[in-house]
């Protein structure tokens, strides 16, 4: 991948990432919340990345957009699934690591499981997305009603002392659940738990559905939740490998792909960093 | 090349029926166009005329395991009810009610039908039967689930006699071999059709083969004929790297076709389909003779035929799922479930791992007839395009 500069714009339906490839490393990474615009979001994200990599427009060979909003970013050279950046990003973060042989990704609304051979090739894969239950949607929720930051809920949970359980799957139902037990007057930390086991369960049996074998990698933001680590870890039985930047590794994925047109002769359209203001 | 006048009714109708998904196809080949008359809500209107005209009974049916030719021989002109319309609002069904069953009850309830033949093929087609007994005479048909051909023989006995009283057509021998001669040459044509389909896109291809009950057979085996002589002439262009996928499981009727459209604008080839009867059609080699006891000939056709593993043989069915992936070259397989069609869903899944296990991809699609989940399922059947590709590739 020498001398081949590409990007990956992997558009969420919560958060935008952006991951720019050159000479086969990863140079930068941007994210940011994905908004109402989302085109602009990944733009701004794009020429963000692109500075901090100390490379300009012209110098991006390809672009492979990938997320809910793949299909809508002009400064796209192909779009493809999700599913397939996701693997292909989380056996490059292996690097010479063991072989990654099924991926957990837990999205902002939705989740994923893939399954891949001993080669690397996908086999299987399973999506959830009737809901929100299980995603890092269902943690925002119950993050606000707890008034606690997202970012707490790892070390919180931790902190638990007794079990609880929240029965229902339903983010909506769920939240009402959380404030009865708020009601009762249950300890944030034993409740924060019980959410976490939640989605444990939800995550586990999509997991099973497409079987689970080692090595285990965990992505998507709520991966660097802490306690929703373990809680996964104990549902599943088996220990997860969770990357330095979890949230980024689709759109690393991306730009891996990218980088392999490019070798396979493609050539993107020039890199415009502007929005059409009727977009 | 704009819809014609005629067809432009039911695309109409279409687009209204699935907005967002899907335009006006519009009419590639004027060939196609009588099927397009016979599909949607204005082909069934036209099929009731044509009865009214010939002094037939419209008798309205909703299952692959309904003996065609019985109906022919007894003077009657059988009409498939169900379709890919998604349910009508202003019916008041619940959300989860299959929606072949949902899309069958609007043309009894306009009384567009003289009765209806149901086969008691699941828990919902025999509500259906109960449902339409409400509008129109009810024919109900109860084959056994087992390989029991004595039993299937009588109860098809049983209702040629109930077919004999309502349209006031005896059964003859020579009149049923005229029927089952009439038959088999729709075959064949489904057969030629399927030989030819790489020059079809897919939802074309399931146009003309879901106008087959909503047309007289020989009427369809003619224009699948003029079909075949407009595509020879067509310049063919195959793709010869795209993934080949086999459509199985649940019924994908026209027009909904957003399954086999998302397969084609990721990259994929439908190959053909295993649903209703349809492989069992296309891979048998010639039709069966018209000789010996018609009721038993059409016991043992009937309960071969069924792929769908409710009707006759629960498990076996998926035989002709793996037989027809492999005779029609298929990389990978979607399973189609239709929401609603519980034992088909509890199914779905070891019939995909019994794919897998015989080194074919397969895809399990939980969906139904409206367009709420276009988004959701383009990811899914993108990513399994993409994973067919890699697997050819490594191949």
């Amino acid at each position: 991948m020498s001398g081949i500069v590409t990007a990956g714009l992997d558009i969420g339906s919560t958060t935008t990432k952006v991951a720019v490839l050159a000479d086969g490393e990863v140079r930068a990474t941007r994210l940011a919340a994905t908004g109402a615009n989302c085109r602009r979001t990944a733009l701004a994200l794009l020429s963000e990345a692109l500075d901090e990599a100390g490379l300009a427009a012209a110098e991006v060979q390809y672009v492979v957009s990938t997320g809910y909003g793949r299909r809508i970013v002009e400064a796209s050279d192909e779009a493809i699934s999700e599913i397939t950046a996701n693997a292909v990003g989380a056996q490059w973060c292996m690097g010479a690591g063991p072989q990654v042989r099924t991926i957990i990704d837990i999205g902002g609304q939705d989740s994923k499981v893939i399954s891949l051979d001993d080669q690397g090739h996908m086999t299987n894969f399973a999506m959830n997305d009737k809901c929100a239950a299980g995603t890092g949607r269902f943690l925002e929720v119950m993050a606000r009603i707890l008034e606690v930051d997202l970012e707490q809920l790892g070390s919180l949970g931790v902190r638990s002392t007794e079990t609880l359980a929240i029965s229902s799957l339903c983010t909506v139902f769920a939240e009402s659940e959380v404030i009865s037990l708020l009601a009762q007057g249950k300890a944030v930390p034993d409740i924060v738990a019980a959410l976490h086991a939640s989605i444990a369960r939800r995550v586990g049996a999509l997991a099973r559905t497409v079987g689970v074998v080692p090595t285990v990698f965990f992505d998507g933001g709520p991966a660097l939740n802490s306690g929703l680590k373990e809680a996964l870890e104990q549902e599943l039985g088996v220990a997860l490998h969770v990357p330095p930047a979890p949230q980024t590794v689709t759109a690393v994925g991306a730009a891996v792909l990218a980088a392999r047109r490019v070798e396979a002769g493609a050539q993107g359209a020039p890199l415009a960093l502007t929005v059409a203001e009727t977009a | 090349m704009p819809c014609s006048s005629e067809p432009q009714l039911a695309c109409t109708e279409r687009r209204a029926a699935t907005p967002g998904v899907a335009a006006c196809p519009p009419l590639r080949l004027p060939a196609l166009a009588p099927f397009a008359a016979y599909a949607g809500r204005e082909g069934l209107r036209r099929l009731r005329d044509l009865a009214v005209e010939t002094g037939r009974k419209l008798i309205g049916t909703a299952c692959g395991l309904v003996p065609e030719e019985l109906l022919l021989a007894s003077g009657a002109l059988p009409v498939r009810l169900c379709g890919g319309e998604p349910p009508d609002p202003a019916a008041g069904l619940p959300r989860d009610i299959c929606p072949v069953a949902a899309a069958a009850l609007w043309p009894l309830r306009e009384g567009l039908v003289d009765a209806a033949l149901l086969p008691l093929s699941c828990d919902w087609k025999a509500h259906l039967a109960d449902l339409a007994a409400t509008e129109v005479p009810v024919l109900r048909l109860s084959l056994p689930r087992d390989a029991a051909l004595p039993l299937a023989a009588d109860e098809l006995r049983r209702l040629a006699l109930e077919l004999a009283d309502l349209t006031d057509v005896a059964l003859t021998r020579g009149g049923y071999a005229e029927a089952r001669r009439q038959v088999a040459e729709a075959d064949e044509a489904l057969r030629q059709l399927q030989a030819a389909r790489a020059g079809l896109l897919a939802e074309e291809a399931l146009l003309v083969q879901d106008s087959r009950l909503r047309a007289d057979p020989l009427r369809w085996a003619e224009a699948v004929r003029a079909l075949l002589v407009e595509l020879s002439a067509q310049p063919s262009a195959p793709l010869a790297h795209a993934p080949r996928v086999l459509l199985a499981g649940s019924p994908i009727i026209y027009p909904n076709t957003k399954v086999p459209r998302l397969l084609e604008e990721s990259g994929a080839v439908v190959a053909g389909e295993a649903f209703c009867g349809r492989s069992e059609v296309l891979l048998a080699a010639t039709s069966a003779p018209a000789n010996g006891d018609p009721c038993a000939e059409m016991a043992r056709r009937l309960q071969a035929r069924c792929a769908c593993g409710l009707g006759g043989r629960p498990a076996g069915g998926w035989d002709a799922v793996l037989r027809s992936a492999e005779a029609f070259g298929a990389d990978g397989v979607v399973v189609h479930v239709l929401k609603g069609c519980a034992p088909f869903h509890a199914d779905a899944a070891r019939l995909a791992a019994a794919l897998r296990a015989a080194g074919r991809p397969a895809l399990v699609l939980e969906t139904d007839h409206g367009s709420e989940d276009v988004e959701g399922l383009r990811t899914r059947v993108e990513t399994f395009v993409r994973m067919m590709e890699a697997r050819k590739e490594a191949l």
